[in-house]
């Protein structure tokens, strides 16, 4: 089981499925067409899962690092306000 | 950077946690424990770090079979007769497992265990500047030292995810020589792998992508390793860029590299990538607060990182990327932690390089490129190790020691190629960690015949 330690301090359990919205959030939001919103979501998921690999307890600002990083070099824009949003991991 | 804000806890799991049991992080944790502070250290890996395990004393237990080899080789220079000589390479293998067991690092968890320090293991990943994670479990600590050590680099090169190749782990491990092997890398890891393989008997090619190799010694250093490989039958190819890679049917692989604007294409059974190393910082620091570097983790002279009770040590920190600095700042810190109102600071001015060749190159101090850089008038010295007793009765006659003094004759800088660069060059470390004149060196009795009286007569040309 992977822990997020959020911002205010208390953890929950790392739920790709919330990351995955927040990439495709931020990729619609910067006018990505669907079908591409979603592939970059998906990749951006596999990418932070492949990071998390055997560490048990990470921050939600390590995911929004991670994921930012890693949609950087497919769309800046949505990396930018990805890493700008409030409620992400 | 994001900004910190954590309550610092008012229970501690330890006074101390290390990350990482190697040269860096091994001689903090004893100094602490003996100390009476309540320590553990982390490690992920092996127990005993990078150097014991898989890096300088597997290569040079591996190399000291080469030379055994090479020497025997030479025998009836010396008026041996030996016969028919073979190499068994499995057993060249056992050996150097012996050699790496020799080191007591099977029973490296037991020796700190003995001190009272207590074993993590598993991946540390800090939550807060005081709290990591540790296989599942948090752990606080008062302070934390960081020595994590380094990874292999891959270069952006075309294929290089599809092609089965080496780093020097896989290299230590083989059992069998490779018939052509091209290494990439033209540094003091792609050297000696090159020299040991290149001994054995295979068809070596190295490649790098600077202008010369060892790139951050001297220039004459570079192209006299150049040269001594090249006339044992290896191909050097300086200026070099390795584009794409691939595997071909039969086994071997093809390297395509670009010299002086044209492709060329090579075909070889083995690939070593010994392209450089990067610092291990995926450690959380962002959550501590932690300042890093593409080079590494940013300390000052009291080997402390941007904040106060974290340190950090060793390979991580991106200096001189040597196990004796790693414990040598590791002994700083260690200083620094037990007494915070007396800290010590690191000094780099002396600290030996070595390259273990065939002869052996060595280096401390300065080079005339750092000097020239920064616009200090310099003297050099610089003698052939031909001119000496021992080269005579050793049939030896490559390699030179040269000296580099400020305009009044101090110690700056030496570099040495010659049999057992690595032992004379201490004298030279002494001498200008103790900023002695080339004249205290040149004015010592040195005794015949040793390869050390070429550091004598090297110092002598600046006296005179």
């Amino acid at each position: 089981m992977k822990l997020i330690v959020k911002r205010a301090g208390h953890v929950e359990q790392y739920d790709e499925k919330k990351l995955y919205a927040s990439i495709f959030a931020a990729c619609i939001a910067v006018r990505e067409p669907v079908g591409v919103s979603e592939v970059l979501s998906e990749r951006i998921v596999t990418d932070v899962n492949t990071w998390i690999g055997k560490k048990h307890e990470v921050t939600s600002n390590d995911i929004r690092r991670i994921a930012s990083q890693n949609l950087h070099s497919y769309n800046i824009e949505a990396s930018h306000l990805y890493h700008k949003q409030r409620v992400i991991y | 950077m994001y900004k910190v804000k954590h309550k610092k806890p008012r229970i501690f799991n330890y006074d101390l946690v290390v990350i990482g049991s190697g040269s860096g992080g091994g001689v903090v944790a004893h100094i602490a424990a003996r100390a009476g502070k309540s320590v553990a250290i982390v490690e992920q890996e092996k127990v005993g770090g990078e150097c014991p395990n898989f890096g300088c004393v597997p290569t040079k237990a591996l190399l000291q079979s080469a030379e055994v080899y090479n020497t025997i080789k030479q025998a009836d220079d010396f008026g041996i007769k030996v016969g028919r000589v073979d190499v068994d390479y499995p057993a060249v293998r056992d050996w150097k497992s012996q050699a790496v067991n020799n080191t007591g690092v099977e029973d490296g968890q037991q020796s700190y265990e003995e001190d009272g320090i207590n074993v993590l293991t598993g991946h540390a990943h800090f939550i807060t500047p005081w709290v990591i994670n540790v296989g599942g479990k948090r752990v606080h600590a008062k302070h934390f030292v960081i020595a994590t050590g380094t990874h292999d680099v891959v270069p952006p090169i075309k294929g290089i995810n599809d092609v089965r190749y080496w780093t020097y782990r896989d290299a230590i491990e083989q059992t069998k020589v490779p018939k052509r092997l091209f290494v990439i890398g033209g540094g003091a890891i792609g050297l000696e792998f090159g020299h040991l393989f290149q001994s054995f008997g295979s068809d070596v090619t190295i490649a790098e992508f600077a202008p010369r190799l060892l790139i951050r010694e001297d220039e004459e250093m570079g192209e006299l390793v150049k040269a001594i490989f090249e006339s044992r039958g290896s191909e050097v190819l300086i200026g070099t860029k390795v584009t794409s890679v691939k595997n071909n049917t039969d086994g071997s692989k093809t390297v395509v590299y670009e010299k002086d604007g044209v492709a060329h294409k090579k075909v070889v059974d083995e690939i070593l990538l010994a392209a450089g190393k990067a610092a291990n910082t995926d450690l959380g620091l962002e959550n501590a607060g932690v300042v890093y570097t593409q080079k590494g983790i940013v300390v000052n002279e009291f080997m402390q990182t941007s904040v106060k009770h974290i340190f950090a040590t060793g390979d991580v920190t991106g200096m001189y990327m040597f196990t004796h600095t790693a414990s040598y700042q590791s002994r700083i810190a260690g200083n620094n932690l037990l007494h915070p109102k007396n800290k010590i600071s690191a000094d780099y001015t002396a600290i030996p390089r070595c390259v273990y060749l065939s002869p052996e190159c060595a280096a401390v101090g300065a080079t005339e490129f750092e000097l020239s850089q920064k616009d200090i008038t310099y003297k050099v010295g610089a003698v052939p190790i031909s001119m000496i007793g021992r080269s005579n009765t050793s049939q030896e006659d490559t390699g030179y020691v040269k000296v580099i003094t400020d305009k009044k004759g101090v110690l700056l800088g030496a570099s040495i190629v010659s049999p057992r660069a690595g032992e004379m060059i201490h004298e030279l470390t002494l001498g200008i960690k103790m900023k002695l004149k080339a004249s205290d060196i040149s004015n010592t009795v040195h005794a015949f015949p040793t390869w050390s009286e070429a550091v004598r007569l090297a110092c002598s040309q600046i006296s005179n």
